[in-house]
C-alpha cells in the first residue's frame, strides 16, 4: 500500500495496512539533522551584530521590497518536505509562509496586521516568529491597512503548491496549509483585549472582518485544491490548556457559517480538510463535526487531552491526527517512553482507522532518533488488524 | 450592601461594558466611596467571574472582557481613590520568563490578584532572572509569579529560581508558576513553590503562599 492510499483510508475511517504518520510543522534542527546538512544561516542571524542591526532598523522597508525573508522561508519549507520524505512520513504538513516582513532588527510584522518578536531556538536557529500583538486598535486601523499583499497571497500560495506537488507529490501525501484561520485572523491583528472589546461593542464590524477573511480563505482553499494537493490543514488555535478561548456557542455564532462554507468548498473540490487547534478542544468537538471538518489535528497530551475520551466523544465522525507528546516524549523521552506513548494512542483511538500519528505540534528539541522510534513503534503496534 | 454597589457587581459579572460607568456614577451619587465601589463592587464581580470560569460557564474571552469592563469603570474612579485607604495584602512580582513573550494569562492573573487586594509589579515579558532579582531587592516583594507558554523556555524558570537562590533571597520569597506547558511536576523539578492550572486559581495560591510565609 502506498502512502497516499494509507492516509486516504485512515481519513475515510477505513483500516489501512498500518497507522499512518504525519510530520511536524516547522522545526529547523529536525529538518537539517535528517538532511545531514548544517542549518543554513537565516538572514536574521546577522541582526545580532549591533552595526548591522542599526542598518536593518533603517532599511527594513527596502529589505522587504527585495524579498529579504521570502527566500529563507521558501527554502526552509521545501527542505522540510524533503526531510519529511527522507524520514519516511506518510503525510507532510506543509505551509506557504511568505507572510512575514521585517519591522526592524528585533521584530517582524505580517501582511495581516500582526507584530512578532524574532526568536531563536537554543542552537541559535531562527524559530517561527513569536506573536506579540496586533497593529489594529480600532476599526479604522483595519480599514486603512493596505491589503495588497494580503489579497495577492492566495495566488502566491497556489504557485508554491504547484511547485511542491510536482516535486514531492508522488512521494508523500501533501497537506496544504496557511498559517491562520478565521478566529486567529479575527483576534490576533487586534490583540485579544481589543478583540474582546470589539465583539462586545462593534459586533457588526467584527462580522465584516470575518466575512472578509472568509472570502480570502476560500481562495486559499482553491490554492491548495486546484494545485492538486489531496488534503488541507485549516490551522486555527481555538483553545488553551483550560479549554476554548471563546464560548463555543459564540464561536459557532461568529464563525460557524463561514467555516461550513470553507469545508464545503474543499469537499466540492474532492479534498479532505482537517482543523489544527492546539489546547484542549473537547468542548469544540461537536462543532468541528458540524462545521464539516474531516479531522482534528494536535490533541495535545499536555493540555489534558485523553485521546480515548475524544474518540468516545467524536466516534468516527472525525479523524485524529498528531497527538504524540513533544514536551517530553519526542524531545527527551527514552525508547520506552516513545513506544509506550505510541502503543497507548493506537490502543485508545486506532480501531477502525481514523488515526494518523505524529508530533502534536513543533518543538525545536524534537529528536530524529525519537521520530525513528515512533516509526518502529507503529510498525510493531500499528499494523491492522490491531492486536492490542 | 447597597443596591447601587450590587449593580456594579452585576455589571462586571454580566460583562456590561456599556452600563458600567452609569452604575458607578449612581454609587458616587449615593455617596459611596471609590474604595468601596472597587472592593465590594468590581473586585467581588471579578471573583464571581472567576467562579464562573472555574465552573465552565465562562471562557478565557469572558475573563478578558471582564477586565475591559473594569478598565472602563476605573476611568471614573482613578483620581478619586485614596491610596492610604487601600490596604494591600502583599506585593506580587509577575513576569513572563526570558525567551517567552506571551502574556494573556499573566495579565489575567494580574487582574484577578489586583482585584483581590494584592499590589502587582508587572515586569512584562521576556524578563531576565537578573531583572526579577533586582526587583525583589528594590520592592521587598515576597511573592513571585512566573509565566511561560513555550515548552522550550521552561529552563528560564529554573534559571530564575537559581538566580534568586544565588542572591540569598530564596527563603524570603515564594514562587508560583503557570502557563500552558507547566504542571505540578514541573514546579517540583524547577524548585518553585506552587503551580496554578488556571489564572483564576492564582488568587487562592498567592493567598496560601502569603499565609505560609
Amino acid at each position: 500500500m502506498n502512502k497516499h492510499e494509507r492516509v486516504k483510508m485512515a481519513l475515510e475511517h477505513k483500516e489501512p495496512d498500518k497507522v499512518p504518520t504525519i510530520s511536524p510543522m516547522d522545526v529547523q534542527k529536525y529538518v537539517y539533522d535528517v538532511l545531514e546538512t548544517p542549518v543554513p544561516d537565516n538572514i536574521t542571524k546577522y541582526f545580532k551584530n549591533p552595526f548591522i542591526s542599526k542598518i536593518v532598523d533603517i532599511t527594513a522597508p527596502i529589505l522587504n521590497k527585495i524579498g529579504g525573508l521570502e527566500k529563507d522561508f521558501r527554502n526552509f519549507f521545501v527542505n522540510k518536505m524533503a526531510a519529511d520524505v527522507k524520514m519516511g512520513f506518510d503525510a507532510s504538513w506543509n505551509i506557504y509562509a511568505n507572510i512575514f516582513r521585517l519591522k526592524d532588527s528585533t521584530c517582524m510584522t505580517d501582511i495581516f496586521g500582526r507584530i512578532y518578536k524574532i526568536v531563536e531556538d537554543r542552537w541559535g536557529n531562527m524559530e517561527t516568529p513569536s506573536y506579540i500583538d496586533g497593529m489594529f486598535k480600532t476599526p479604522e486601523d483595519f480599514k486603512r491597512f493596505k491589503k495588497k499583499e494580503w489579497e495577492a497571497h492566495p495566488e502566491m500560495m497556489y504557485k508554491f503548491n504547484v511547485y511542491i506537488k510536482e516535486r514531492f507529490g508522488n512521494d508523500i501525501y501533501l497537506f496544504g496549509s496557511h498559517l491562520f484561520g478565521l478566529f486567529e485572523q479575527a483576534w490576533q491583528p487586534f490583540g485579544f483585549p481589543t478583540f474582546a472589546r470589539l465583539i462586545m461593542k462593534e459586533r457588526g464590524f467584527m462580522e465584516e472582518v470575518i466575512e472578509y477573511n472568509k472570502q480570502w480563505y476560500l481562495k486559499c482553499v482553491d490554492a491548495s485544491a486546484d494545485a492538486g494537493l489531496p488534503g488541507i490543514i485549516y490551522s486555527d488555535d481555538m483553545a488553551f490548556k483550560s479549554g476554548p478561548m471563546l464560548n463555543p456557542k459564540m464561536m459557532d455564532d461568529l464563525f460557524g457559517d463561514a467555516l461550513r462554507e470553507i469545508t464545503g468548498r474543499a469537499h466540492k473540490k474532492g479534498v479532505k480538510i482537517v482543523i489544527h487547534s492546539c489546547g484542549n478542544n473537547k468542548l469544540l468537538l461537536p462543532y468541528f463535526i458540524s462545521w464539516g471538518f474531516d479531522g482534528h489535528h494536535a490533541l495535545e497530551p499536555t493540555a489534558g487531552v485523553d485521546i480515548g475520551e475524544f474518540r468516545k466523544e467524536a466516534g468516527h465522525k472525525l479523524s485524529f491526527l498528531g497527538h504524540l507528546d513533544i514536551a517530553h516524549v519526542l524531545s527527551y523521552g527514552t525508547r520506552e517512553d516513545v513506544f509506550e506513548n505510541v502503543k497507548d494512542s493506537i490502543k485508545k483511538a486506532g480501531e477502525g482507522g481514523g488515526l494518523i500519528l505524529g508530533p502534536t505540534n513543533s518543538h525545536s528539541d524534537i529528536r530524529v532518533q525519537n521520530l525513528r522510534w515512533m516509526m518502529e513503534a507503529i510498525d510493531e503496534f500499528g499494523r491492522y488488524p490491531l492486536s492490542l | 450592601m447597597k443596591e447601587s454597589v450590587l449593580a456594579v457587581q452585576k455589571a462586571v459579572i454580566e460583562l456590561d461594558i456599556d452600563g458600567i460607568t452609569g452604575v458607578i456614577q449612581r454609587c458616587l451619587d449615593d455617596g459611596i466611596s471609590s474604595e468601596e465601589i472597587v472592593q465590594d463592587g468590581m473586585s467581588k464581580g471579578l471573583t464571581a467571574v472567576g467562579d464562573k470560569f472555574e465552573e465552565g460557564e465562562y471562557f478565557l474571552a469572558d475573563l478578558v472582557m471582564s477586565g475591559e469592563v473594569v478598565k472602563e469603570g476605573m476611568v471614573l474612579l482613578e483620581d478619586k481613590i485614596d491610596p492610604d485607604k487601600t490596604v494591600k495584602k502583599g506585593k506580587v512580582i509577575l513576569a513572563t520568563v526570558k525567551g517567552d513573550i506571551h502574556e494573556i494569562g499573566k495579565s489575567i492573573v494580574g487582574m484577578m490578584l489586583s482585584a483581590s487586594g494584592f499590589e502587582i509589579i508587572d515586569l512584562g515579558v521576556d524578563v531576565s532572572p537578573d531583572k526579577i532579582v533586582e526587583t525583589v531587592k528594590q520592592t521587598g516583594a515576597t511573592l513571585i509569579g512566573l509565566s511561560t507558554l513555550l515548552t522550550t523556555m521552561v529552563g528560564s524558570i529554573k534559571d530564575t529560581v537559581d538566580a534568586i537562590a544565588e542572591a540569598g533571597l530564596r527563603e524570603k520569597v515564594k514562587i508560583a508558576i503557570g502557563g500552558a506547558c507547566t504542571s505540578e511536576q514541573l514546579a517540583d523539578e524547577m524548585g518553585a513553590d506552587a503551580y496554578g492550572a488556571t489564572a483564576v486559581q492564582a488568587v487562592k495560591i498567592f493567598e496560601d503562599m502569603l499565609a505560609a510565609h
